[in-house]
């Protein structure tokens, strides 16, 4: 028997599983058709974020007064909108605040979510009522209307947005995944892990969150995308983003009453929209599949696919060897002394 | 370690499951608790340690090295569960959890209960997945890439990882085929006694007690006696062949060595396990020797 094995190896620097747990889940997700979409979709994306911090094709408060509405030229390769202003530049900067937007908002609803998750499966019945109370209470309310009254103390801001996507996503968040929380709960390894003195608490962080992955990989995805459509419409409705800031759906708003006269300055922003939505849910979907045990068999494999193991990805599926036989040795002989009643 | 139980009765939303329940696990020493299904066997183990839910009230005594058991408060009782007392469960592919590699798992109770660098409680987790015979890699393995063997061999090592002085197993084969069935018993008694600690073997088969069990005790309808003393609860007795679902619930109704048991059971629950675990493990050698089966007075059927 090795005393080395490659799980101590691998567990020696702190943090070394983790990576190997992050590489192993984006590289399932790179090899399928769609996540490669996704993930090229989302790198682009935060790249252009970077980089509108520091350059625009165009500075963002130059107008060009002579040339509203162009047609894409060199100078405006997307065109301009009805102040003269250059998309692209603006798109490109308006794809920061989305992505402020989308964290911030996710952020909101999974805290949101895990909090409301741990209430329903409190040990006082008073907490878990309340917290369902709470939850279809909010739930009725639109998000707009939520919107609307945060618009009154705080007028047109990120802010808005982000609270009120982010309240009623994570309230949803929570009614969804409820089933699956109390279903692990209640499950034999929890039990399990009580007989052997963990706490409540820990039974959610060590039983209850992990299998919660999935159903928040999914939703928060769906959360991602609605974000940033829900932008778009309260930025409409004029109590979202503030005038002056850029952003995909001001740029949209901005244009939308002449769509039949100018097309193209509603088509740049609604398709980047479009684009990075499907990228998201496509995404999420992806990370579902990537972080299951079962599916991904990366996952399994991470504690003997470092290269100096021997065998490299289907290592970790072969069953106990040396021990497993040692042991049917011994077990054997005890076969051959059946006790006969 | 020893636990003394002495005239426990466990009562759920009112309705008497156990009725002063009295066994003893001496230090070193292999007990089993057989039973049929339903007389209420796990409940004892889960309610004498504090696991059940707040509708189930517990009376009488439970000494364990001479601390009461019965009335502790819940961090109390979990500071005695996986320290000093293991539990190795019926279903190891459940009582694993699917998301959580198995090493993780079995380093849980150590986590829990001593501060341990995280290289020591490696080093401990890949000693106790040698002992159990398991391969040290499969520390990284996720519970559905084991066998229910492997798996259970897993579970007992989650329960013996703080070597607590007393495990209590809860029909820990039931789930297994014949062939693990033997090679978890041996593990578990041979790792029991290495360890110097106490078993409780929780089962419903004699063949599989007869190997793990100097002592046991079998686990019934409780006798007239008793049944004419609690005779409270409303419902009737509808006669069904569990044995835990008469309304005054299960008792202790024989005790002795395993052997001298399995020879000459005196009680009807007791004859009736015998004669099952004899249907059982029938064959070409004993075939001839199968002794009629006595009969139920109850008109229950095996």
């Amino acid at each position: 028997m090795t005393s080395v094995t490659p799980w101590r190896a691998h567990c020696a620097s702190a943090g070394a599983s983790a990576i190997a747990s992050v590489r192993a889940t984006f590289g399932f997700i790179w090899r399928r058709g769609e996540g490669k979409f996704s993930l090229l979709v989302l790198a682009a994306w935060i790249f252009v974020c970077l980089l509108a911090v520091f350059w625009t094709p165009q500075p963002l408060s130059q107008s060009d007064g002579y040339n509203t509405w162009a047609s894409p030229t060199p100078a405006h390769p997307m065109g301009t909108d009805g102040t003269g202003r250059d998309m692209l530049s603006w798109l490109m900067a308006g794809s920061g605040t989305e992505l402020q937007i989308v964290v911030a908002t996710c952020l909101l609803a999974a805290l949101i979510g895990v909090l409301f998750v741990s209430f329903s499966l409190a040990r006082s019945g008073l907490v878990s009522e309340i917290a369902v109370v709470i939850t279809d209470t909010l739930l009725s309310i639109p998000i707009v209307l939520i919107a609307l009254i945060l618009a009154v103390p705080l007028g047109a801001s990120l802010l808005v947005v982000i609270v009120s996507c982010g309240l009623s996503y994570g309230l949803n968040l929570a009614r969804i995944a409820k089933p699956a929380a109390s279903l692990a709960a209640n499950a034999r390894y929890s039990e399990a892990s009580r007989a052997a003195g963990s706490s409540r608490w820990h039974i959610f962080r060590a039983h209850v969150l992990p299998n919660l992955i999935p159903v928040f990989s999914v939703q928060l995805s769906i959360c991602a995308g609605t974000a940033i459509l829900a932008e778009a419409g309260l930025t409409y409705l004029g109590i979202g983003v503030p005038a002056g800031t850029a952003s995909w759906g001001a740029s949209l708003s901005s244009s939308a009453s002449f769509i039949s006269i100018f097309p193209l300055t509603v088509v740049w922003p609604g398709a980047l929209i479009t684009l990075v939505v499907v990228a998201l849910n496509v995404f999420g979907d992806c990370l579902r599949a990537a972080v299951d045990p079962v599916v991904n068999s990366g996952l399994r494999a991470r504690g003997s696919a470092r290269p100096h193991a021997a065998g490299k990805v289907t290592a970790g599926r072969k069953p106990a060897g040396e021990a497993a036989t040692d042991a049917a040795a011994s077990d054997e002989a005890v076969m051959e002394e059946e006790v006969r009643l | 370690m020893s636990l003394e139980i002495s005239n426990v009765s466990v009562a759920a939303s009112g309705a008497p499951i156990l009725t002063s329940v009295s066994l003893t696990v001496g230090d070193h020493e292999r007990v089993g608790l057989i039973g049929a299904s339903g007389s209420g066997k796990s409940m004892l183990a889960t309610s004498v340690m504090g696991l059940m839910p707040s509708n189930v009230t517990v009376r009488g005594s439970a000494l364990l090295d001479g601390q009461e058991l019965v009335g502790l408060s819940p961090h109390q009782f979990a500071d005695i569960r996986g320290r000093s007392v293991g539990f190795v469960f019926q279903d190891p592919l459940a009582s694993l959890n699917p998301v959580v590699p198995v090493g993780t798992q079995i380093a849980a109770p150590l986590k829990r209960h001593y501060s341990l660098g995280s290289a020591e409680r490696r080093s401990r987790v890949e000693a106790m997945l040698e002992k159990v015979g398991l391969e040290p890699r499969l520390a990284t393995a996720y519970p559905h890439e084991l066998s229910g063997g492997q798996a259970q061999r897993a579970a007992i090592a989650c329960a013996l990882i703080t070597s607590p002085r007393l495990i209590i197993a809860d029909e820990p084969t039931t789930a297994l085929d014949a062939m693990t069935q033997v090679q978890i018993t041996h593990l578990l008694s041979s790792l029991v006694d290495d360890a110097g600690a106490s078993l409780l073997f929780i089962t419903h088969d004699f063949s599989v007690l007869a190997r793990v069990a100097q002592r046991c005790y079998v686990l019934g309808a409780a006798p007239e006696s008793a049944r004419a003393g609690s005779s409270t609860a409303g419902s009737s007795n509808v006669g069904s062949s569990n044995v835990g679902s008469s309304n005054v619930g299960s008792s202790i109704v024989e005790s002795g060595e395993t052997h001298e048991l399995l020879a000459h059971p005196r009680s009807a629950a007791g004859a009736r396990l015998v004669e099952a675990a004899r249907r059982l493990s029938f064959s070409a050698q004993n075939a001839d020797q199968m002794p009629v089966p006595p009969r139920s007075h109850e008109g229950g059927q095996l």
